[in-house]
């Protein structure tokens, strides 16, 4: 933790304000706009969110337009164009689309889009990606040696339990799983412990090859054929499938990074202390790849929104009605002389993009002049 | 090296070995129909309504084949349950076969189904039929109906069932290697003809990008490194890192409503507006040329994108170069900083740019689907999204099994050439 606050310290004020504004706006996007009151007296008593036409007291959202609500008297209208709306307060300040739903609104939401899919994505592929670095860097072709006879047994038992899982009811598969691993357990952990009869697993070999198939098929092809493999769309299958492209990027970066801290003295004290392999990655490796991940971070986040804003852009992935800063977008390539609802979500994207950019690539300058 | 080459090439077998297999995994994994789109290209409803058409089909695509070579199933399963051509059926099958229920019985248990619904039917007793329908909802009810205890096994043991060269992924080997990856089912022309033409449009524009964004790239990059402190070259920086930053189908959104159209003063009308002109009876090379006005914006996105990306490589690689010893040693010489940077740093400055020219290269073949959706170009991108989206698994692979070879020959020649630039790698292998 305060390795991260340190690094955080080496933001600019305004790379750190517009930081903390984005995450608010995303986080707070109920309370900026909202077509309902965001606190109303009503016959029950106070509430939250309650409908305008339950109540005649309640305090109102700054933007009095939800992402979805649609204005029937303004479709279609330009943020200067003469507007059927009742005072400067209803305005739509950044016009609306065909449906008459308020573009500024629909802004609004698509940055709580936005961030959950960065976030979310670079977490998972970070934690995904640093464990399989781990274990091909520190582990490399002969670091983890297993008994033979021990492989063997792993092999059957998997093997047993993944046939189970598959093809027979549930409580059987969790019996079967339970008789297994007490097996395991008593009999197969302390069985013989011939140290000469020992197998090396090619760790660093199958997390590489498999980085290399999965590199070697085209990205379009991977999102279209994964995204179409669920029935329903929604926002998770989009993060799934970005963690399964961008996981192999992270692990390339760290194990690079790994394999160089890998050959410190501290780690060499900390092995010959017979400190475990679980704690020397928690406590010797971790913190000294926390700079390279953020970095990663940064520039991850940046790529996965602008991913996420082309698959909605093209209409992939998300559920029609979902509105995005990419799918606001797209109704501009129907209606060309609607230039604000290309415009203002273009302005949103970039300034985004720019922004996780410019922090990685402060970062970097920082980290390496120390 | 030669040795090295030959032993990365014969690598690139097992590796599309895998892709086929992992990709063919997930294509039979995919709710979508291939069946159904061939029944609503004829203009007919779906599996429900025209159940004898249905089965017509999927026996004529060889559905009924196993999957694989071999499969391990549990003993009371049948050969394959693709002998079950509607889903619904299937996916019943498929649960009683849990219950442990053994297969002929449920074979026979689907056929007194059959028999009763036909009976049914005679009578013209629409009531019972949809409630006899319902039926197949539920395993449980379905079971307590046609089949009895007697039919199950106890534990259920697995089984090795060898299926030899009669199966699905033989027969898309088959057709891959021998009759061009098969037809496909929207045309009934052959996939490979079908992604020749794509490819040939998508090249058209992708390699002239790919050509001005290496040579002028280049040229941008050696001349910021040049003065960090140069003001044109600071306003220049600043201009190339709004076009890196430009999510690529907002720029070509923009491009497309201010260049395009009236609208906005007759001055801006400069490109021809959207969408490929057919001209019958012409060569694809033909139509390209014919259309080339057309490819202009496209061009024009692409190149603004990727020559701000390779100027921006470029020029960290070199500044990079230039803080080491080196450099100043040429310098204590009394060489100019010109001819360091020609001679000495861009040498050294290119060598880790290469694994990233030849993954362009690479994606050069595969397109790009937003400018192909965009500017409405048939181009690869475009393909594989209709292809798939629809089912028309033989383009899609015909697709993969192309893109995936030239990724893997291109990141080869990308190794071969950095150990060509850079001795240190080609001491240590």
């Amino acid at each position: 933790m305060k390795a991260f606050i340190r690094h955080i310290a080496f933001l600019s004020k305004r790379q750190m304000c517009a930081l903390l504004i984005f995450a608010g706006i995303a986080i707070f996007h109920q309370f900026i706009a909202n077509d309902k009151y965001i606190v109303a007296k009503t016959k029950s008593g106070i509430e939250f969110f309650a409908d305008k036409g339950s109540s005649q007291y309640g305090l109102p959202s700054p933007i009095p337009y939800s992402a979805s609500f649609m204005d029937r008297n303004n479709r279609s209208v330009g943020p200067f164009d003469k507007q059927d709306v009742s005072g400067l307060y209803h305005r739509h300040w950044l016009g609306t689309d065909s449906l008459g739903r308020d573009v500024l609104a629909g802004l609004i939401y698509g940055s709580y889009v936005a961030f959950q899919v960065g976030l979310l994505t670079v977490l998972a592929s970070t934690v995904i990606g640093i464990f399989f670095a781990f274990w091909s860097a520190y582990y490399g072709d002969d670091g983890l040696r297993i008994d033979r006879s021990k492989i063997i047994w792993l092999l059957i038992f998997s093997g047993v339990l993944i046939f189970y899982m598959i093809y027979s009811e549930l409580w059987i598969a969790i019996t079967l799983s339970l008789v297994l691993i007490a097996v395991w357990t008593l009999i197969v952990r302390n069985s013989s412990r011939d140290r000469t009869k020992t197998l090396a697993l090619p760790l660093d070999l199958l997390v590489m090859k498999l980085i290399e198939v999965i590199n070697s098929i085209p990205g379009l092809f991977l999102i279209l054929v994964l995204l179409s493999m669920f029935v329903k769309p929604s926002i998770w299958n989009v993060i799934l499938v970005l963690v399964i492209l961008r996981w192999p990027v992270i692990t390339r970066h760290m194990r690079a990074e790994i394999l160089k801290i890998k050959e410190e003295d501290y780690i060499m004290s900390a092995k010959s202390i017979g400190q475990s392999d679980l704690r020397i990655f928690l406590y010797h490796i971790i913190p000294m790849t926390i700079s390279p991940i953020i970095i990663v971070s940064s520039f991850g986040f940046a790529t996965a929104i602008l991913l996420e804003s082309t698959l909605s852009f093209l209409g992939i992935g998300l559920a029609v009605d979902q509105q995005t800063w990419g799918s606001i977008i797209k109704q501009a390539r129907f209606d060309l002389s609607a230039w604000w609802l290309a415009l203002f979500p273009g302005m949103a994207i970039y300034l985004i993009v720019i922004l996780f950019n410019a922090v990685g690539d402060e970062l970097n300058k920082k980290l390496r002049a120390d | 090296m030669l040795a090295y080459i030959l032993k990365r090439l014969l690598l690139v077998v097992p590796t599309l070995f895998l892709i086929s297999i992992i990709a063919f995994y997930l294509s039979r994994n995919t709710p979508q129909d291939e069946v159904v789109s061939i029944m609503n290209m004829r203009g007919l409803e779906a599996e429900s309504q025209n159940e004898r058409i249905y089965k017509e089909v999927y026996y004529d695509l060889k559905l009924d084949r196993p999957n694989f070579y071999f499969s391990i199933v549990p003993r009371n399963y049948p050969h394959t349950l693709n002998s079950y051509p509607i889903a619904k059926d299937r996916a019943l099958a498929k649960d009683l076969l849990k219950s442990s229920y053994d297969h002929k019985a449920v074979k026979a248990s689907f056929r007194s189904f059959e028999a009763e619904k036909h009976a049914l039917e005679e009578e013209h007793n629409s009531q019972a039929l949809l409630d006899l329908e319902f039926l197949k909802d539920d395993a449980d009810s379905f079971s307590r109906k046609y089949l009895d205890d007697s039919d199950k096994y106890g534990f259920i043991l697995p089984s090795f069932r060898w299926h030899g060269l009669d199966n699905q992924y033989n027969l898309w080997l088959e057709q891959a290697l021998f009759h061009e990856f098969g037809v496909s089912i929207s045309d009934g022309k052959s996939a490979l003809s079908k992604v020749r033409k794509a490819l040939l449009w998508t090249l058209s524009f992708t390699l002239i990008d790919f050509i001005i964004s290496i040579a002028f790239g280049l040229m941008i990059g050696l001349y910021l490194s040049r003065d960090p402190r140069n003001k044109a070259q600071m306003i220049l920086r600043q201009i190339l890192y709004l076009f890196y930053a430009i999510p690529v189908f907002w720029l070509a959104t923009m491009l497309l409503i201010y260049f395009t159209t009236d609208d906005y003063g007759s001055w801006t009308n400069i490109f021809p507006s959207v969408g490929i002109d057919i001209y019958p009876g012409e060569s694809t090379l033909k139509q390209i040329f014919l259309n080339f006005d057309k490819l202009l914006l496209p061009i024009i996105c692409l190149s603004l994108h990727s020559l701000a990306y390779v100027s921006r490589m470029v020029e960290n690689g070199i500044t990079d170069e230039l803080s080491k010893d080196y450099v100043l040693l040429s310098y204590s010489k009394g060489m100019q900083k010109k001819q360091v940077l020609k001679r000495e740093v861009l040498k050294n400055a290119m060598t880790p740019s290469i694994t990233l020219f030849m993954g362009a290269l690479a994606s050069a073949f595969s397109g790009s689907l937003v400018l192909e959706v965009i500017y409405g170009i048939p181009g690869m991108g475009r393909l594989m999204y209709n292809a798939l989206s629809i089912a028309d698994w033989n383009v899609a692979f015909c697709i993969l099994m192309l893109l995936s070879l030239v990724t893997i020959i291109a990141y080869l020649i990308g190794d071969v050439l950095y150990a060509y630039f850079n001795p240190k790698v080609r001491f240590n292998n």
